[in-house]
Formats: structure tokens, C-alpha cells, sequence
């Protein structure tokens, strides 16, 4: 059973309360009535404490991190002889310079015909519970060789790959120091665990806002730190948004147009999770264009249009769908913080391994 | 093969009426339980009540219990036994995050609940 670090869900159980205790405490003494029903809002101290960084990714006890696992997955992740045509790696499709996406709508096979949903960001997924938009794969390891053997995607059988890298010696060397207990280790178990460490290694570097979060007060400037509020409150943003990850890794059906995709509902067999999709995280979504599991939005100007009360209703809603109302000033202020989340420039992009020959 | 266990594992979804037995209560609400572990003993019961004003999917993935208890919508009740000595974790297929851990100990043995 992989560690998990339960805190945050903790925390965002606990302090709600709390925020409610001080916010219902303050406004008594101001003479103000909760009854309105209108959620009284946290201090600032109290939601910055929400999206504190942790301090380092946690590893599952059965893969646990060495630096040899996780070059040796490295490696893996860059080099094009994963692929059966050996002219695609898993950073043709993530590409690190492009905040681990593709910046195409949907995906695109090695011949070039779209695939069906949007190439998603590999950022923070060392706190992911559940891998692809539909959340089918329960794991990294699970998650990391599936593209490698599908057709339209990297399109290699496994058995094939295996002997392709036995005859690389570099790859020989490599898997034998990443796994020096086995006696045959290039399996498709071992690459699966190495790519998976090098995998929970892709760790957002510190944006301005962690910065920010973090105490320095001038980090993100003033329309920022108002986007923030909104963000918090009238925008609606964190009730699936809200936590250092800029998601709670839930599933939910936003009121997109249905293009013949069902997402979650097919996955788990349950027809109140059709259409809907995991939420995305939110970090370097400003490099992340277009949006949405399909990439159907060029904007976030048009996505938050369409939080705005342009989603269908449906039975399959979710119940935290509600169209919200902002100015255009407030839109403003909401993507100005959103860019805050960005990667700084010259933090961004990886330096390429040498390839084992 | 993991056996599904939906038909054996003793499971109800009923409205939610309180009443009744010595199961253990756990609530779901906003997309977490409470309280998020209990320990029983073999044979004992848990009841799951969705007090969410959102769908939740009971799930557990163990070597000794594979469940799925398809669409839980708010108001109603999940029941969980659990045959065999172990820690579980009951999870939510909307909101993975959401994180039951479940300790049972052998029949007889103190299971503080
Ligand atoms: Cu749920």
C-alpha cells in the first residue's frame, strides 16, 4: 500500500470550522446575522495555510526511490526506442518544455490522427491517487507502460521492447544498478517502476504563488492576491480546486457538451459518473492551453465563460456546479492569479539525459 | 483473478433511517468520512451513510474483498462486513482522496469499537 500523505485532507476538513468559528465570532461582534445563509469567508492566513507546499513527493513502500531507479527511469522517459517506429518517447507527447503537455487540443498518434483527449500535465502526480482522465489506472507503475504498448500511441509490443533493451548494454548496466537484487531485471515490471520514480521526481518547481503562500508578501502582484479571494470565494474554483495541487483528484461532470466521450461513468460501471472527467490540476495552466479533457477551449477567458452558466444541466451534473458571476474586472483578477501558478522562466524545462547505447 | 465480492458482502443500500443496529456509523460528508478509521472485529458491520448532498461510489480493493457498490446517492446506507482479519481501505471512485481505513481483527480479539 503506497504511503499517502493525509494531511491536507485533514486540514481542509478542520479549518473550514475553524474559519467559521473566527469568521461567526467577528461578525457577532459587528453585529452581523449568519442566517443570511451567505458563507462567511476565512481569514487570508487561513486559506493561504489551505495550498501549503509539502515538503518532498512520498514513494509507494514497494518502489521506493533511489537516484539509480529514477536516471534509469529517466532515461526510459526520453528515449525513442520505447516507441515501435523508435521515433517517439513518452516526452514527444510530455514535453517537459511545455509544461509536460503537447500544446495540441487532443493528443496525436505518431501518424498524426487526433486521439481523444487532451495530453495532460505530469506535474505532482507523486500525490495522484488515481492516473488518465477517466482514472482507470490506480497507479504510476500501472499508468507508465500503457501508452508504450498501445496502437496510436507509442504502439511497441512488450515482449519486443524487453529484448530491444537486453541488447542496449547501457540499459543492461543501468537496470542492473536500479535493481540490483534481481537476477534478470529488465522486466516490464522493473521499467514500470522506474519510470514511475522518475515520474514522482516532476515536482512543480516554487511558483510566485507558493512564494507568496510561503510569506513573501511582494511575490504576486495586488490583482493576484484579489483573484485569489475570488478563487476562494464568490469564483467557486476551490470547491474542486482547492488545495496545494490546485485539484482534489475527484471526478465531475462540468456541464460540457457531450462529443461521445463518458469518462468515470464506464470506468467504475456507475451511470451518476458519466461525463465526468478528474479535475485537472491548475498549476502552470496559464502554458497549458487549450482546456478542458478535450481541448475544446483556446482561453480561460472561455472557460470561465462557461462556469459562468454556459454548461448543460443534466441529471450527471455535479452538485458543485453553479454558475457563478463575475465582472469583467474580477475575470481579470481570477487569471491573474491563475498566472502566478506559472513555472518561472528559467525554471522551466528539463535538462535531456544521455541515452544509454 | 480478484473475486467480486458484491453479492457476499452482506451490502444494503437503504434509505437512511437510523433505527436499528450495532454497526459502526460513518458518515460522508463533504467529500470525506468521519471519522476516517475504525477498527472492528470479523464478522462486525460497518454502515456507510451518505450524508452528502453528492453521489458517492463505495469501493474496496483487497486481496480478501474486491466491492463496488455502484451509485450511492445522498441519503443512503452502505453496509460493509468483512470476513477476513486486515487493514482496508474504502475509497470513493468519485472522489479518490476520500479515505476510510478500516483495521479488523480477529473475532474476539479487543476491537475497541
Ligand atoms: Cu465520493
Amino acid at each position: 500500500m503506497a504511503s499517502r500523505i493525509s494531511l491536507p485532507a485533514r486540514l481542509s476538513t478542520v479549518l473550514p470550522i475553524l474559519g467559521l468559528a473566527v469568521v461567526a465570532a467577528a461578525s457577532a461582534a459587528l453585529g452581523w446575522g449568519l442566517a443570511s445563509g451567505v458563507q462567511p469567508e476565512p481569514s487570508l492566513a487561513e486559506l493561504k495555510q489551505r495550498y501549503v507546499r509539502p515538503a518532498a513527493p512520498p514513494f509507494p513502500a514497494d518502489n521506493s526511490y533511489t537516484p539509480a531507479k529514477a536516471e534509469l527511469g529517466k532515461q526510459l522517459f526520453f528515449d525513442p526506442r520505447l516507441s515501435g517506429n523508435n521515433d517517439i518517447s513518452c516526452a514527444g507527447c510530455h514535453n517537459p518544455d511545455l509544461a509536460w503537455e503537447d500544446g495540441r487540443p487532443v493528443a496525436q498518434s505518431p501518424t498524426g490522427e487526433p486521439r481523444r483527449r487532451h495530453t495532460p500535465t505530469l506535474w505532482n502526480l507523486a500525490w495522484a491517487r488515481t492516473f488518465f482522465w477517466d482514472g482507470r489506472s490506480p497507479s504510476l507503475e500501472d499508468q507508465a507502460t500503457r501508452p508504450v504498448i498501445t496502437q496510436g500511441e507509442m504502439n511497441q509490443p512488450m515482449d519486443s521492447l524487453l529484448d530491444e533493451l537486453r541488447a542496449i548494454p547501457g540499459y543492461r548496466n543501468g537496470f542492473a544498478d536500479a535493481f540490483p537484487r534481481a537476477d534478470k531485471p529488465i522486466t516490464e515490471a522493473n521499467m514500470a517502476k522506474a519510470i514511475a520514480t522518475y515520474e514522482r521526481t516532476i515536482v512543480q518547481p516554487i511558483t510566485p504563488f507558493d512564494a507568496w503562500v510561503a510569506g513573501d508578501r511582494d511575490a504576486i502582484p495586488a490583482d493576484a492576491k484579489r483573484g485569489f479571494r475570488l478563487f476562494n470565494g464568490k469564483a467557486q474554483c476551490a470547491n474542486c480546486h482547492g488545495s496545494w495541487r490546485f485539484t482534489r483528484g475527484a471526478y465531475h461532470d462540468i456541464g460540457l457538451k457531450n462529443q461521445g466521450d463518458l469518462g468515470r461513468g464506464p470506468v467504475l460501471d456507475v451511470a451518476a459518473a458519466n461525463n465526468a472527467f478528474k479535475t485537472p490540476t491548475l498549476r502552470d495552466i496559464t502554458r497549458r492551453a487549450p482546456y478542458m479533457h478535450d481541448g475544446r477551449f483556446k482561453t480561460l477567458e472561455e472557460v470561465i465563460q462557461h462556469y459562468e452558466g454556459r454548461f448543460v444541466r443534466r441529471d450527471t451534473l455535479s452538485a458543485d456546479m453553479q454558475a457563478i458571476d463575475l465582472t469583467p474586472a474580477e475575470t481579470d483578477q481570477l487569471i491573474a492569479f491563475l498566472k502566478t501558478l506559472e513555472t518561472p522562466e528559467a525554471l522551466q524545462g528539463v535538462t535531456r539525459p544521455e541515452l544509454p547505447e | 483473478m480478484t473475486r467480486i465480492w458484491g453479492a457476499l458482502a452482506a451490502v444494503v443500500l437503504l434509505a437512511a433511517c437510523g433505527g436499528e443496529d450495532a454497526a459502526v456509523q460513518v458518515s460522508q460528508k463533504n467529500k470525506s468520512f468521519n471519522p476516517n478509521q475504525v477498527k472492528i472485529a470479523v464478522g462486525e458491520t460497518i454502515a456507510l451513510s451518505n450524508d452528502d448532498k453528492r453521489t458517492h461510489n463505495i469501493r474496496v480493493f483487497h486481496p480478501e474483498m474486491n466491492f463496488n457498490s455502484g451509485s450511492q446517492d445522498p441519503g443512503e446506507v452502505v453496509r460493509l462486513t468483512f470476513d477476513a482479519p486486515g487493514t482496508y481501505y474504502v475509497t470513493c471512485g468519485i472522489h479518490p482522496q476520500m479515505e476510510l481505513k478500516v483495521t479488523v481483527t480477529e473475532k474476539g480479539s479487543p476491537s475497541g469499537s
